[in-house]
């Protein structure tokens, strides 16, 4: 809510109050400066006569932020981490309509028909189908990966595999893709990959001869998300709503009308918000930027320690790690500096190795420690790396000659 | 005056030069005092307009006024300008050219700038924030509550922070507040 201009100017101090309460102030001295930094006539026409500052025309203000939450949506889409347990109900039937579904952690199952899930868990899966066909996957690294299909008197018993089971009029029929299943009721054997069985004449048993498929390691079954399922609607809803909200951060990083301050509280509003999503360490990393423009040097570096220290495998470890070097050396304290730019040195490569030792030489050189400055100086020139230092680091080498 | 800033933001012939034109003067001289004795305050000017004009897309009336995010953005261009010239120091590229003493017969100019020196320096030993304050209440003259606007902070810290800005650049000043002031009296 802002105030209307007349009740803010009658409440502000005019200067001579202000003066009156705070005797610091010097008239002449403040004339004398304001007088001595105005610009000179000179100044004023030789900026005059410059010619415009040329800027590439940008593109509309929406592409960024709308590709960025498009990075951020299709990211989340693929790394989201994939429920642990199946929220299909025991003993129901449920209808399937093509749609994929999780049976705990290592069996995915679709198809068309309806389905009873008998037994869920560690001890074990069973899955009735009712009527119709069904496709499932099984994950033969996982845990959770034994799975017994009912189809009529048909039972197939797999250990991870791919395969579908139909029961259609009373009849029962498996087509195996990958791996072994073992089939037990009217007929009692085993199918590999490419081999099927139907009930149609069980007296006749047809073991249709597909072609060999060599058995297949099968490290990870890809997931495919659940588009019909109302409750992954919910979910895929929190996760676009997340990655705007995240979205709308970097925008506002980058946007010269919002202050730092008000920044660093929309980041800490969005952690509060989010505090288990798994954006939480990329807010808090923009989080530590911010702080590191406007907070002190002691009170950052210790948070970049800290973010450092929970999150070990970050990629950003690297980045923040220069982040607190700088922050030590802007701030005079090349002694705090310096182990930070030994161990960017030693874990960096390309540009921020080159930057690191070059830093690495001009910090020690500031100590006095003329060996390791003379070593990291060379090495920063023998990387064949192109950084703004070059300059600066062959004159610190020369002058050490 | 909004409608020179949304033809700016509309691409309007002619918007970018009056906006330039109009602002030109004002930022050159919050480079300048901003900035401290070691930028070419021009150069950094005109790196102040090329990112506003950049950016003149996200200006927006609602949150502030265009002097306000025109200064937001000089804030920002020095603040990197005084970090890339710090570096240079720091390795002992950047040094302040001797300037001579303001004599009797000395140019106009060259007293000017002797004075603009004098001043820089004694700003220089002042933490940025506490140079923006001075600078925008007594050497800008506005006041506190569009001061408190343009830094993003309370009117109460706007004053604390004057207080000591004020006494920390008295202090800073004093050494050479006299030949200032007979530098001044010799100009006039």
């Amino acid at each position: 809510m802002s105030w209307p201009h007349w009740i803010v100017e009658a409440l502000t101090p005019t200067a001579r109050e202000l003066d009156a309460v705070d005797p610091g102030a010097d008239d002449d001295l403040l004339e004398i400066a304001r007088e001595a930094t105005s610009p000179l006539e000179d100044e004023l026409a030789m900026m005059a006569r410059r010619p415009l500052p040329q800027t590439r025309r940008s593109l509309p203000i929406w592409v960024i932020p709308m590709t960025m939450a498009a990075v951020a949506v299709a990211t989340l889409w693929v790394y989201w981490p994939a429920p642990v347990h199946t929220d299909l109900p025991l003993h129901s039937e449920i209808r399937l309509v093509g749609a994929h579904h999780d049976l705990g952690p290592d069996i995915d199952f679709r198809g068309i028909g309806d389905i009873r899930v008998e037994a869920a868990g560690i001890d074990g899966n069973v899955v009735r189908v009712l009527r119709g066909a069904v496709h499932f996957e099984v994950d033969p690294n996982g845990l959770q990966r034994d799975l017994q299909v009912l189809a009529g008197d048909t039972i197939v018993e797999v250990r991870g595999t791919v395969f579908d089971v139909y029961f259609i009029d009373g009849h029962a029929a498996v087509d195996v893709t990958r791996g072994r299943v073992a089939v037990s009721g009217p007929w009692t054997g085993s199918l590999v990959a490419g081999q099927s069985w139907t009930e149609e004449r069980p007296d006749n048993v047809v073991i249709v001869e597909g072609p060999r498929q060599p058995p297949v390691e099968i490290v990870r079954i890809e997931r495919i998300r659940d588009t019909d399922s109302p409750v992954l609607e919910d979910e895929e809803k929190e996760e676009v709503d997340l990655a705007l909200a995240y979205t709308r951060l970097l925008d506002q990083m980058e946007d010269p009308n919002v202050f730092d301050r008000d920044l660093l509280r929309q980041i800490e509003r969005f952690l509060d918000d989010h505090p288990e999503s798994a954006l939480v360490e990329d807010a808090t990393a923009l989080r530590l930027e911010v702080e590191s423009r406007i907070r002190p040097v002691w009170q950052v570096v210790p948070d970049i320690d800290a973010f450092v220290t929970a999150y070990p495998k970050t990629p950003r470890r690297l980045s923040l790690l220069e982040l607190r070097a700088t922050l030590l050396r802007e701030n005079q304290d090349c002694e705090g500096a310096l182990p930070t730019y030994r161990v960017l040195a030693s874990d960096g490569k390309g540009q921020l190795k080159a930057r690191a030792e070059a830093w690495r030489g001009l910090c020690a050189l500031q100590l006095g420690k003329h060996a390791e400055a003379r070593k990291a100086l060379a090495t920063a020139l023998t990387l064949n790396v192109k950084h703004p230092l070059e300059g600066e680091v062959r004159i610190a080498l020369e002058s050490m000659q | 005056m909004s409608d020179a800033i949304v033809q700016l933001q509309r691409g309007a012939p002619g918007a970018l030069d009056q906006f330039y034109r109009r602002h030109s003067g004002r930022v050159l001289r919050w480079v300048i005092r901003l900035g401290g004795p070691y930028l070419d305050a021009e150069d950094v000017a005109q790196d102040v307009f090329m990112v506003a004009f950049k950016r003149i897309a996200s200006f927006d009336r609602s949150r502030g006024t265009e002097e306000g995010w025109l200064f937001g953005v000089t804030r920002r261009v020095v603040a990197n300008a005084r970090r890339r010239s710090m570096l240079r120091r720091f390795i002992g590229l950047d040094t302040l050219a001797p300037m001579p003493d303001p004599g009797p017969g000395t140019d106009a100019v060259v007293e000017s700038l002797w004075r603009r020196r004098q001043v820089q320096v004694a700003l220089e030993q002042l933490d940025s924030r506490k140079r923006e304050v001075l600078v925008l209440m007594d050497l800008e003259e506005y006041t506190a509550p569009e001061t408190a606007a343009m830094l993003g902070i309370a009117v109460g810290t706007v004053y604390s922070r004057l207080h000591h800005a004020r006494k920390a650049f008295k202090a800073a000043l004093e050494p050479s507040a006299a030949d200032l002031r007979g530098s001044i009296l010799g100009a006039t």
